[in-house]
């Protein structure tokens, strides 16, 4: 966050200064803001992002776990649609998703009698937990199949 | 007895039994249902349950919660009574499968529920087939009878009795044999 607010920032007074540079340039004052236009330009501002460690390690650590959050909420609303489109061949993702899903559902269990202490992470894994429930369930639903149906009598098979 | 159902219909018909003049034969508890709080205050809570001597039975409802995906797991039986509809026979199925990924330790056992004598179920065979690879099916299915519709949780009447005895007869049985090697 801090990076970003302070990527906004630099833009910002990049792009004022530039909307004042215009203004100015159209002014005779243009010649004495020139010079400290050419300082903080582009190339500049470019200059400040590379070369210093001290704001690529702040981009990493802070970009590291929020990252990871974004990517398995994403892949678990990727991994219901799938499921709710895909009828058609499951057996291949289930396989893989029941163990990751089994996995990540004992780990969650462990979890909530590690820290009943934490109001704030007991809130989040209860609702983790309901994640996690509606994603077996979700997986139990379509693993469930019509095999037949004599006189529209229909009969079903679990394929996991 | 412990009821999860939202409409505490098992709760309020025991609650009504309590005009006659049969004493009660167990308590009933009702179980807040769709709360942010789990089930049990902890982990032990549940097990002490399940260690004690006394018979716990949870009427859970149609819908499944997260809430007691805990129970599911370490509950002794997990009772599934189901019909060849084609909605509860896949739902059984969709059941079952949800207490595998849970790795419930739980023994399931299935009763076919308001069977029709007269009715030719097309489906029963393979669906019982299929149904007994995840348990034991009951052999004898309670048939769909008007003296079932006034049950009272304080006696049942002759015809009852009759209508469910070789059910439960045989559930027993089976419980008392799984647990006796289990010991």
């Amino acid at each position: 966050m801090g990076n970003i607010a302070y990527d906004l920032f630099v833009k910002k007074q990049n792009i004022a200064k530039s909307d004042d540079s215009e203004e100015f340039s159209l002014a005779e004052f243009s010649e004495q803001y020139r010079e400290d236009l050419k300082v903080i330009r582009i190339e500049d501002v470019e200059n400040l992002r590379t070369p210093s460690s001290f704001s690529k390690k702040e981009l990493f650590s802070e970009d590291d776990s929020p990252g990871q959050r974004y990517d398995l909420e994403y892949w678990r609303e990727r991994f219901e649609a799938e499921e709710n489109i895909d009828s058609f061949e499951p057996v291949v993702v289930l396989e893989s998703e029941s163990a990751d899903n089994s996995d990540r559902w004992s780990a969650s269990g462990k979890r909530d009698i590690e820290m009943p202490e934490d109001e704030k992470s007991s809130v989040s894994s209860v609702q983790a937990n309901r994640e996690k429930f509606r994603n077996l369930l979700n997986l139990a639903e379509t693993s469930v199949q019509l095999i037949a149906h004599p006189d529209g009598y229909k009969i079903y098979q679990s394929m996991m | 007895m412990y009821d999860f159902d939202d409409q505490k219909s098992f709760y309020y018909k025991w609650t009504e039994d309590e005009v006659l003049e049969i004493q009660k034969l167990y308590e009933v508890t009702i179980v807040k249902n769709g709360d942010e709080e789990q089930l049990f205050k902890d982990f032990e809570e549940l097990i002490d349950l399940k260690e004690s001597d006394d018979i716990n039975v949870f009427d859970l409802a149609g819908a499944l919660d997260a809430n007691y995906s805990d129970l599911l797991i370490y509950s002794d039986f997990i009772v599934i009574p189901f019909e060849y509809s084609d909605i509860s026979v896949k739902s059984t199925l969709v059941f079952v499968n949800f207490l595998g990924l849970l790795e419930s330790q739980a023994d399931r056992i299935f009763i076919r529920s308001k069977y029709d004598k007269g009715y030719k179920y097309l489906n029963q065979a393979a669906m019982d087939t299929e149904i007994m690879r995840y348990g034991f099916l009951v052999n004898s299915p309670v048939y769909k009878r008007n003296c079932l519709q006034t049950i009272d949780t304080r006696s049942l009447t002759y015809e009852q009795k009759y209508a469910v005895k070789n059910t439960f007869n045989e559930l027993i049985e089976y419980i008392d044999k799984t647990l006796n090697i289990e010991l």
